[in-house]
């Protein structure tokens, strides 16, 4: 068990770091420019610029709840020792793994845009600086779906990860069902 | 089957699953290509064709045929030949793709919410273009949206069959893994 939670530990650690690399390299690429060739930032620049700090941020946040509190994501990943009883105990972990690390790189997308999205709604439009009608009502819904999507990934997808593992099984026992309905037996 | 030639499949699936995302993504090209040069229309529709070919063909090589490669990513079975039991493979098929399907679906999420709004307002301009004989706006497409809008919808089932698990997909792999040969030099078979 210990195993699985380092590498579920290393796995999502490696996916903080790139989200950090990710967000990290365009901004140190136009930090010149901000410095040194345009000093009045437009409010769609001051939106962008709000949205890669709350990238970092998310990306520090993960890596350093990873670090420090590994055990409260991990734990909840690698699921509880009684299951580890189970032969096929293995087979929610893999898809819980894979539900939450899509989980995390949803957040990652969506966080950014919802910012920056509030942002421009809620600051830059009342001032007149945005036009109202610049986000249409599918863009706001889908990141809102996105958004209810990435915490539900994140959570585990409790929901999803029991129907993949019955689905699994399902097609797992395909032979001997095969077996009994036609009577003959099926080489393997 | 060995669970490392398992992997080698794996590997050339979820590359056939992105290089197939790459082929419809450019099958927009001509459209955008002849754009403004209603002319030049052939020279365009042949080089993309000519482009896209071997993206489409790559894509069913490895989605489909890829059982030679692997067994040459693989090389020689006898340092570790451990068999993969039928539970590795669906489970390796099926969580692959789930994670590819999740990848890809994130893309499509402003497409179907459109897809939901239209299907509420969409009976309403049904029934005044058979009534009123109005045809409205929203059908009013070029050549260019349809093929976009064919691009979405592609994108869209494929992330959603993906997400499911591709049960077909996974089971003619294992028809097709049981039926295939072995390497030589292995002699315990599995699946």
């Amino acid at each position: 068990m210990d195993d699985l939670k380092k590498l579920t530990r290393i796995i999502l650690i490696g996916l903080g770091i790139y989200m950090l690399v990710e967000v990290g390299r365009p901004l140190l690429l136009s930090l010149p420019y901000f410095l040194f060739y345009d000093t009045s930032i437009s409010p769609f620049g001051f939106a962008y610029f709000l949205s890669f700090i709350f990238a970092i941020a998310y990306a520090v946040l993960i890596i350093y709840a990873l670090f420090y509190k590994a055990n409260l994501l991990t734990g909840k990943i690698v699921g509880a020792e009684a299951e580890a009883l189970n032969q096929i105990w293995w087979l929610p972990f893999a898809f819980r793994l894979t539900a939450v690390f899509s989980g995390i790189l949803y957040l990652y997308w969506v966080i950014p845009s919802i910012v920056s999205i509030v942002y421009v709604r809620l600051v830059a439009a009342r001032q007149g600086a945005i036009p109202a009608a610049w986000l249409t009502w599918s863009h706001v819904v889908s990141y809102i779906i996105l958004l209810a999507l990435g915490i539900y990934l994140l959570c585990g997808a409790p929901h999803f990860v029991r129907w993949q593992v019955r689905k699994t099984l399902e097609q797992c026992k395909e032979p001997a069902e095969l077996e009994k309905a036609t009577g003959k037996e099926v080489s393997s | 089957m060995t669970k490392m030639y398992l992997l080698a499949k794996l590997t050339l699936t979820i590359l056939g699953v992105f290089i197939l995302l790459d082929f419809l993504s450019y099958l927009e090209l001509p459209s955008r290509l002849t754009k403004g040069y209603s002319d030049a229309v052939v020279g365009p529709f042949l080089v993309t064709v000519g482009s896209l070919a071997p993206l489409c063909i790559l894509a069913y090589y490895l989605l489909f045929k890829s059982d030679n490669l692997a067994r040459k990513m693989v090389g020689s079975t006898n340092e570790d030949s451990r068999d993969a039991s039928r539970i590795w493979v669906v489970t390796g098929f099926r969580l692959t793709m789930f994670l590819c399907g999740v990848l890809i679906i994130s893309g499509s999420i402003e497409f179907l919410v459109r897809v939901a709004g239209f299907v509420i307002v969409g009976p309403r301009l049904i029934i005044n273009m058979i009534f009123y004989k109005y045809i409205d706006t929203a059908f009013r497409l070029g050549f260019r949206e349809w093929l976009r809008l064919f691009v979405d919808v592609c994108r869209a089932v494929l992330g959603i069959y993906l997400v499911l698990g591709t049960p077909h997909f996974v089971r003619w792999q294992i028809r097709k893994l049981k039926t295939c040969s072995r390497p030589k030099n292995v002699e315990n078979q599995t699946l």
